[in-house]
């Protein structure tokens, strides 16, 4: 189900006419949003390039001249899309089996699982270069695996053999130096 | 170009570096992780490779080739386990092979399935490796003539081609693909060593690794993705006996497996088409041209050796852009492209040139990838299809904290890992208001080549644009670049066909 933005002008005439409602709609409100991220991506890649220096046709134009074609490439397309989803409607043109799929949205309970992962490994990264990587990543595992709703047991006995596993295979037959922090170094 | 011996001394010279244990080691732990990942369905050779090419990195060329293009071509056949098995495709490209594999499961012909999607996956795999061997060489001749105006060209062209047929929407494609050309950008401009974009932190001095930010958005999105869903129960899978298939049978499939492999090498020669292309195209065209098209769909042996022989011919049609100009010929083989680059290697007519030795290797160990497939399918399968039965949050787990420590093992930094989640979080997103997200990744890619040969062909000219259509290869690939962006609105015009659009 699409959401719409419904805007109504009056417009009254001196003569009795009945005054017209004029409706503006987003057609695809996602699109509207995605171009506007993108344009602004396209307008910040002109203001960091500011300060970069010009050059001329011996260097390849310059450190400038490159990126900033692609940002204005980008602005043109991403207006495109802003447009496209002011006045196309997704809705009649979906194939068919995107009709019957539950729309994606940006924001919703679907996210709570995957925000939850990504906070994870967030704090994980933080916390193994603080801690070691031995001490957080069987913590880091079963908190994973109880994100995923696997029972405590499983989650246990996954997180001690893959750090095993994977302490053995990086950490001693590659020598990948892995993060001690401060429990673990000497 | 391959100086005294020609082709011949091409063909042997890297004979002596695969036939080591360590190498041929690879390779069958390779194809067999491969054959477990193209099982599991919601897992691709893509995740596979990606996840795998950071652990290459202490590894020779070889060596790293070996596993990952075992990977490759294990995947691509191992889909058609699950396929047929448990009426799930475990890859995309085996979304044909469900049509006649499952049906004949229910006819109790179950081994007959397995072993008919494993010989034709053989057929078309071997097919692909000698087509592979005999068009690059001639192709990389050619190329090696290419100036930088065409080469832009071409990268050009490879990059409007998947945001094409990547997506229903052709300007989302576009965007995603310029959104990753501009991600290049970050890091010092090789030209005049001004640093770019790097907010003064001296780890964007080198830009975002590429392998860090295509596990992210290939191997982390997923896991995302995956983790979104609530059914982790354990699914069941039918017994599978009498596996080998008679001459006989393979007698009666022996033209639709030539006409599929074929079709696989070309389709999978065009950038970015790939495996699921060339195996639907196959199946469609094997029906129309059946005089009992009625059968296909209820256990039809030649609806199975289609897809199959289609699919796994499209793996080696894709290295032949690939090795020779650099640009994949599916995503696969754009992170084959990150994985030569980890080694110091360019893809493209140079690398005939300078490193023969590693392009023989690479047809031999495709060559070798599909023997041990062949061997492992007819005499393994039963065993491999029990993957399919393994909880979901434990094969995601596995995957994620893989993904981890191998990009944190590229360069020992954790800098890489969270570049590896910002791609994650990104790819993710993308996928969730449809923009395609292998356009971005094939454009961060192929960026630092299209800037230099685009800065190179600028400096050459004298800052003239117009040199880029006036040359005839460039000018043609401009054209074709134009004309695949205005395809749809093209076809629309003169067929009628509107292209379904999110």
């Amino acid at each position: 189900m699409s959401s719409r933005t419904w805007a109504r002008v009056h417009v009254r005439e001196q003569t009795n006419v009945e005054p017209n409602w004029l409706k503006m709609s987003l057609k695809n409100p996602t699109e509207v949003v995605l171009g506007l991220i993108f344009l602004t991506l396209s307008g910040a890649t002109f203001l960091l390039m500011a300060d970069f220096p010009s050059g001329n046709r011996f260097q390849g134009m310059g450190p400038a001249f490159y990126p900033g074609l692609l940002a204005a490439l980008l602005g043109v397309l991403s207006l495109f899309l802003v447009l496209k989803g002011v006045f196309t409607s997704g809705g009649e043109e979906l194939i068919e089996e995107e009709r019957n799929k539950e729309p994606s949205i940006l924001f919703g309970m679907h996210l709570k699982v995957p925000g939850t992962l990504v906070v994870i490994v967030c704090l994980y990264l933080v916390l193994t270069d603080m801690i070691g990587f031995l001490w957080i990543t069987p913590i880091f595992l079963v908190a994973t695996m109880k994100t995923l709703r696997a029972g405590w047991a499983l989650a246990f006995i996954t997180a001690i053999s893959l750090t095993v596993l994977i302490y053995i295979i990086f950490g001693v037959a590659l020598r990948v130096p892995l993060p001690e922090g401060v429990l673990t170094s000497g | 170009m391959f100086g005294e011996g020609g082709f011949f001394k091409l063909y042997t010279a890297g004979l002596a570096i695969t036939f080591q244990p360590d190498v041929l080691l690879l390779l069958l732990i390779g194809t067999s992780v491969g054959l477990i990942i193209g099982v599991i369905p919601g897992l691709s050779a893509t995740i596979g490779v990606a996840i795998l090419t950071p652990l290459t990195f202490t590894m020779s060329t070889e060596a790293s080739f070996a596993l990952l293009l075992g990977v490759y071509c294990g995947s691509t056949y191992g889909g058609s386990i699950s396929a047929i098995l448990a009426r799930i495709p475990g890859t995309i490209a085996a979304v044909m092979t469900v049509q006649d594999g499952y049906p004949l499961v229910q006819k109790g012909e179950a081994g007959r399935a397995i072993g008919l999607a494993t010989t034709s996956s053989f057929i078309g795999g071997i097919i692909s490796v000698f087509a592979l061997a005999f068009f690059a060489p001639l192709i990389a001749e050619m190329a090696i003539r290419m100036s930088a105006q065409e080469y832009f060209a071409v990268c050009l062209f490879g990059i409007s081609v998947i945001a094409y047929i990547s997506g229903p929407s052709l300007l989302k494609g576009l965007i995603s693909g310029i959104v990753g050309l501009l991600l290049a950008t970050v890091g010092v401009d090789p030209t005049t060593a001004y640093a770019r974009f790097t907010f003064g932190t001296t780890e964007l001095l080198s830009g975002f690794h590429m392998i860090a930010l295509m596990v992210g958005m290939f191997g982390f999105a997923e896991v995302l993705r995956l983790s979104e869903a609530k059914d982790h129960e354990v699914r069941k899978i039918q017994d599978v006996e009498k596996v080998l298939p008679s001459f006989r049978e393979i007698g009666r499939i022996s033209f639709t497996l030539v006409r599929g492999s074929v079709i696989g090498v070309f389709i999978g020669a065009i950038p970015a088409a790939g495996g699921t292309i060339a195996s639907i195209v196959s199946y469609g065209l094997e029906k129309r041209i059946s005089r009992h098209p009625e059968t296909f769909g209820r256990g039809e042996y030649r609806g199975i050796a289609a897809p199959e022989s289609a699919n796994n011919a499209a793996t080696g049609g894709a290295m032949i852009p690939m090795m020779t100009l650099g640009i994949p010929g599916d995503v696969v083989t754009a992170i084959l492209i990150g994985a030569l680059v980890l080694h110091g290697m360019e893809p493209g007519p140079l690398l005939f040139q300078n490193n023969p030795e590693i392009v023989s290797s690479i047809f031999l160990l495709m060559l070798l990838a599909n023997c041990i497939f062949l061997f492992l399918g007819l005499f393994g399968a039963k065993y491999f299809a029990k993957v399919i039965t393994l909880p979901r949050h434990v094969l995601v787990t596995m995957i994620l904290f893989l993904a981890i420590v191998g990009t944190y093992s590229i360069q020992n930094s954790l800098f890489d890992v969270w570049v590896l989640v910002f791609g994650g979080i990104v790819g993710y997103f993308l996928t969730k208001v449809s923009m395609p997200v292998a356009p971005l990744i094939l454009g961060f890619i192929l960026g630092p080549l299209v800037e230099s040969y685009f800065r190179q062909a600028l400096i050459i000219s004298y800052g003239n644009p117009l040199e880029f259509v006036r040359r005839p290869i460039s000018g043609t690939f401009i054209a074709l670049t134009i004309l695949v962006i205005l395809s749809p609105y093209l076809i629309e015009k003169l067929f009628g066909i509107k292209r379904g659009i999110r």
